[in-house]
């Protein structure tokens, strides 16, 4: 995960201040993930496709031709809300994290991800929720989680969840 | 003591009742579970059975079906030997690092095979590895070994001992079916497994489409 994240700090180098979600974000937060090795984030203000390749960032030909890095890691790049999480929100929720020489990169907040993981709830998410739940549950701010989703069943419901796989 | 087929006869009601739960992450015996059941006792029957096979976990009043419960039943069949062995599963850590995992690797007891995250990664390079699964002869004599190497036993860890089964005819086969019986990220691997060597294995999981996509995608893009 260490490439991981020093790509990251690549990442924002190159492109300002993105902020990074999916399994890097569950990285940052619980310091244990596996990951695909793919980087996914989301931009205040989108990116062109000229800036991209002046940046030297090149576009896959095959499959859904997604964008790689001039190091050759796959991202995806989000303009918009995530399932769960609006724009807004992500914004405003996110969280800093130093990595290192005073360098730092921007995730998604904590509660921001167990609601867009909640929200997917594929087999992958599921994992990384009880790894959420194992490491940090003591740090969710149940608050914040209201305040996203706007909605106390939704609420109750992710905060069940997340109590019974933290056993 | 039972044999696969035996085991599936006794559990086949839980297994007819976990088909019928909507999928959710956890359940409520009360909301949940005793419409389906009937009674509280018959869905606790069934949530027993269920626990058996590792394919349930009950903690109070809520549980968790493992999503392998969901694969058609010649395929549960086949991952029972996986199931029962995670079920039975002991976790251990030192330093809760990367330092653990070499310390075993590099003291692995006879006739040892690594299966899950470490294998799956050494066959397909598709998602890092986290925790070494290890299916060992004796379980109990390498749990003394790393406990007198000041390992300790709890849920944290990143080594995992298995009872090793006795007839693993084929290795990547067994990866495979221990990545659908654990579920959670494993199910990525499985298909990562299925998409190079699938073409080897007798049986084929029963995968949701997205995730197929999703991983074909990133296996064959290419930078």
């Amino acid at each position: 995960m260490n490439s991981l994240v020093n790509e990251a700090l690549q990442i924002t180098k190159e492109l300002g201040d993105v902020i990074f979600i999916g399994a890097l974000a569950t990285y940052m937060h619980t310091k244990n993930a596996r990951d695909s090795r793919d980087i996914d984030f989301v931009v205040e203000n989108s990116i062109s496709d000229e800036e991209l390749i002046s940046k030297n960032y090149h576009k896959s030909t095959t499959g859904k031709q997604p964008w790689f890095t001039p190091r050759g890691f796959k991202i995806d790049i989000y303009t918009r809300g995530i399932p769960g999480v609006s724009f807004d929100k992500i914004i405003e929720n996110s969280k800093k994290f130093a990595i290192k020489n005073k360098k730092e990169i921007r995730v998604l907040g904590l509660e921001s991800l167990i609601i867009a993981k909640h929200k997917a709830a594929r087999d992958q998410d599921i994992e990384d929720l009880k790894n959420i739940a194992m490491h940090r549950l003591n740090q969710i701010d149940w608050n914040v989680v209201q305040e996203i989703t706007n909605d106390e069943f939704m609420t109750k419901q992710i905060k069940t969840d997340i109590k019974f796989l933290s056993k | 003591m039972q044999t696969i087929t035996e085991m599936m006869y006794t559990a086949e009601s839980g297994i007819r009742f976990a088909s019928k739960l909507t999928p959710k992450i956890s359940y409520s015996v009360k909301d949940d579970a005793v419409p389906i059941a009937g009674s509280i006792s018959t869905a606790y029957r069934r949530l027993s059975l269920l626990e058996n096979l590792g394919l349930a976990t009950i903690h109070r009043s809520q549980f968790q079906i493992n999503r392998a419960a969901r694969q058609p039943m010649y395929i549960l069949e086949k991952l029972v030997p996986s199931l029962i062995a995670l079920k039975n599963a002991k976790r251990f850590g030192r330093k809760y690092h990367i330092s653990d995992i070499n310390f075993v690797k590099n003291n692995l007891p006879d006739g040892s095979f690594i299966t899950l995250d470490y294998r799956a990664w050494d066959v397909t390079k598709f998602q890092t590895p986290l925790d070494l699964y290890v299916y060992v002869t004796d379980i109990e004599k390498t749990a003394k070994f790393l406990k007198d190497n000041d390992f300790n036993e709890g849920t944290k860890g990143h080594v995992v001992l298995l009872q090793k089964q006795p007839n693993i005819k084929n290795d990547i086969e067994q990866v495979y079916l221990d990545c659908i019986a654990k579920g959670g990220r494993s199910i990525l691997d499985a298909i990562a497994i299925e998409l190079k060597y699938g073409e080897q294995f007798d049986i084929k999981g029963r995968f949701d489409i997205q995730d197929i996509l999703k991983v074909q995608d990133d296996m064959q893009t290419t930078s």
